[in-house]
């Protein structure tokens, strides 16, 4: 009975000391001189140049961070998984993010596909998440109080674009879209835009990532009668379904989502993408802007690939990830002398209009992480480059 | 609109019957089929891409020099991933070819980068319309393509001692061997021209659509075409191709584009169900 008593003591004792000990040692990935950020992406396959883009510009905005001296003495350590754009590698990559090297926090994230899978594993790990590339509404509804988004989600730029082709007057508007999360979600939210303004689509047409031949879809927004044509499509394939609607005599203005609105899209589509105006997350031309931020990164750029640029660099993917690492540090720089992961969350929720020049200004409350819902157009000039429409909206 | 429908299947159906092709000489020749059809025919827009726009070849060399370099292309694959394997079951051969195809897809990335490009055609795109039907000079000129190499083929495997080689090989190995056959060149032969198709489909095929390393699995689209055709028939092969396009457009404008794909595969399903031996191919009996 004694021994009993005896044995019951000591394994309470142990229990506090070992809770003491873990209260002492804090939240994982940081230390007095180091802090460690965990990132998956697409590094290869068909989203590679999202990925390459926002890992090169977290790089660099660390490497700015710190030969500054860090955050309040901390450098930051990045950890970096390639998810190839599969949702499966994705699960894989943040779980060893989480159990195995023990992040502090997560950023940048992946493509919708494999960035949305994740999220249970994000809230249940309870570790903050600045997320820039992911536009799909869903990576915030319902909400996350570890999720933190960067840009404007699909919704704004589903607004942007549709309050533009209604200030153009369109009447009988169609739409094509491709069937992965990005297209029927941009899908959902031009149609219930328009449906506030009693304008039914006439023509919803979906298709699959490899098509290669739209003719199918394409014919019957022809025959639907519609006089403008919406896109929620990925720049290569929006180039082929432009191609392929001028081809047939479909020369209805076109108005595309954020999707398109990269050089990829200009390259592709040639002289036939004329006049079609797009949906933008970053207020600037990654590749033209002179205002100083960006120029500034555009040199850094640069500094890390001597020579040439690898094609379709910068774009706003570069800006994002730049932005986002900007937004991890400054949060973190107020989030106490001991950050936990706690206290960097309720720091990232005072930050209020905070500009890094390269994207819009985020503001998070403690009841919205989405940092902004501005967003600004592109339209194609006559020479067949995208140029600024409008700044904000 | 069906008019149209069906101009619109033709360029489309070029490409598929081209790929389509490809499978069947490989696999009346060797017996396999070559899942990296469609890889190698990206490799061939790739390369074709490569010497007209950066080593600014005229359009004729480079197409013909692309379609030289991936014939040795071919020929290597036979080499590297066949020959090797030649006494291996199928399936051995079958997954050695998927990997050659993963290797090709990975090694173009690594290369080229995800890089997109738009391949100018050798007829003009400018739509033209001809009573009432939109097409362009473009997608005419791939038709009449397709159905020269579809000649072209027909008559060395009819009328050439290397066709009649092909043949005997894939009936008998032993037996060409007995007759003074060198099976391992036919085979490099055959591969080798495999790899020619694929380029000359992989230039047509760029300027419709847009270059990218993932432009191979179109591969799979000539793979259903040539089963629709009959996989040992070379005609069938380019009916096949035709059929399957112009199927997926009708199934898209007046059932649901959506579904597409699905009907399509369940098309092909029913195909091999009533007719196991595809539109135009033979039942081949093995007799013991």
């Amino acid at each position: 009975m004694k021994s009993l008593i005896r044995l019951a003591a000591v394994s309470f004792a142990a229990l506090i000391l070992g809770a003491g000990q873990q209260v002492l040692a804090g939240d994982p990935g940081i230390s007095p001189t180091e802090v460690t950020l965990g990132m998956w992406t697409p590094l290869t396959g068909p989203t590679a140049l999202l990925g390459t883009s926002e890992r090169d510009a977290i790089e660099i905005a660390i490497d700015e961070v710190n030969a500054a001296g860090g955050v309040n003495g901390r450098k930051i350590k990045l950890i970096v998984y390639d998810d190839a754009g599969s949702p499966q590698e994705a699960m894989t990559s943040v779980r060893r993010l989480t159990d195995q090297d023990g992040v502090f926090a997560l950023i940048a994230g992946s493509t919708s596909g494999s960035t949305l899978p994740v999220i249970p594993l994000v809230n249940k790990g309870k570790i903050p998440f600045v997320s820039s590339i992911s536009s799909n509404r869903k990576l915030l509804d319902p909400f996350s109080h570890y999720i933190f988004r960067v840009y404007a989600n699909e919704v704004a730029h589903a607004d942007g674009i549709v309050e533009y082709a209604l200030s153009k007057g369109i009447k009988k508007p169609a739409i094509i879209y491709n069937s992965n999360d990005y297209g029927v979600g941009g899908q959902e939210e031009v149609a219930a835009l328009l449906g506030k303004e009693n304008m039914p689509l006439v023509a919803k047409e979906r298709y699959n990532q490899t098509d290669q031949d739209f003719s199918a879809q394409l014919i019957r927004i022809k025959e639907s009668g519609a006089d403008s044509m919406f896109l929620w499509a990925f720049a290569a394939e929006a180039g082929i379904i432009v191609r392929q609607a001028r081809e047939l005599g479909l020369t209805i203005p076109i108005y595309g989502g954020a999707g398109i609105s990269t050089p990829l899209f200009t390259k592709a589509v040639g002289s036939l993408g004329k006049g079609i105006v797009a949906a933008y997350v970053v207020p600037d031309l990654p590749e033209f802007s002179s205002k100083d931020a960006v120029v500034h990164y555009r040199a850094a750029l640069k500094k890390k690939y001597p020579g040439s640029l690898p094609p379709g660099r910068p774009n706003e993917y570069d800006l994002g990830g730049y932005a986002a690492l900007k937004i991890f540090a400054a949060a973190l720089s107020k989030a106490g002398s001991v950050p936990t992961r706690e206290s960097l969350i309720a720091a990232l929720e005072t930050l209020k209009d905070f500009d890094v020049g390269v994207t819009f200004p985020v503001t998070y409350t403690s009841t919205k992480h989405e940092g902004t819902d501005q967003t600004s157009l592109l339209k194609v000039s006559d020479s067949g480059q995208w140029e600024m429409l409008s700044e904000g909206k | 609109m069906i008019g149209q429908i069906a101009v619109n299947s033709l360029a489309l159906g070029s490409i598929y019957a081209l790929t389509a092709l490809g499978f069947v000489i490989i696999f009346r020749a060797s017996d396999v089929v070559n899942f990296a059809q469609g890889e190698m025919m990206m490799l061939g827009a790739m390369v074709g891409l490569l010497l007209y726009r950066d080593v600014h070849l005229s359009y004729a060399v480079a197409f013909v020099l692309s379609i030289v370099l991936c014939m040795v292309g071919g020929a290597l694959v036979e080499r590297i991933a066949f020959r090797p394997l030649m006494n291996a079951p199928h399936f051995t051969i079958l997954l050695s070819t998927v990997a050659i195809g993963q290797i090709i897809r990975s090694g173009v990335r690594i290369l080229f980068g995800q890089e997109v490009s738009s391949f100018p055609g050798v007829w003009s795109a400018e739509p033209i319309s001809f009573m009432g039907l939109r097409t362009t000079a473009l997608n005419l000129g791939i038709v009449a393509l397709t159905i020269m190499t579809l000649l072209v083929f027909i008559l060395v495997f009819s009328w050439t001692r290397i066709g009649w080689a092909m043949k005997a090989t894939a009936q008998n190995k032993r037996g060409a061997a007995i007759v003074g056959i060198s099976v391992s060149r036919t085979n490099s032969q055959v591969w080798a021209m495999a790899g020619g198709l694929a380029a000359v489909a992989g230039i047509l095929l760029a300027p419709l659509i847009i270059i990218t390393p993932d432009m191979g699995v179109i591969g799979n689209k000539g793979f259903i075409a040539a089963i629709l055709g009959g996989f040992t028939s070379l005609p069938g092969a380019v009916l096949g191709g035709f059929v399957l396009a112009l199927a997926e457009n009708l199934i898209g404008v007046y059932l649901s584009s959506a579904f597409k794909d699905v009907i399509v595969f369940v098309l092909l399903i029913l195909v091999l169900l009533v007719r196991p031996a595809g539109l135009l191919g033979r039942q081949i009996v093995k007799r013991v």
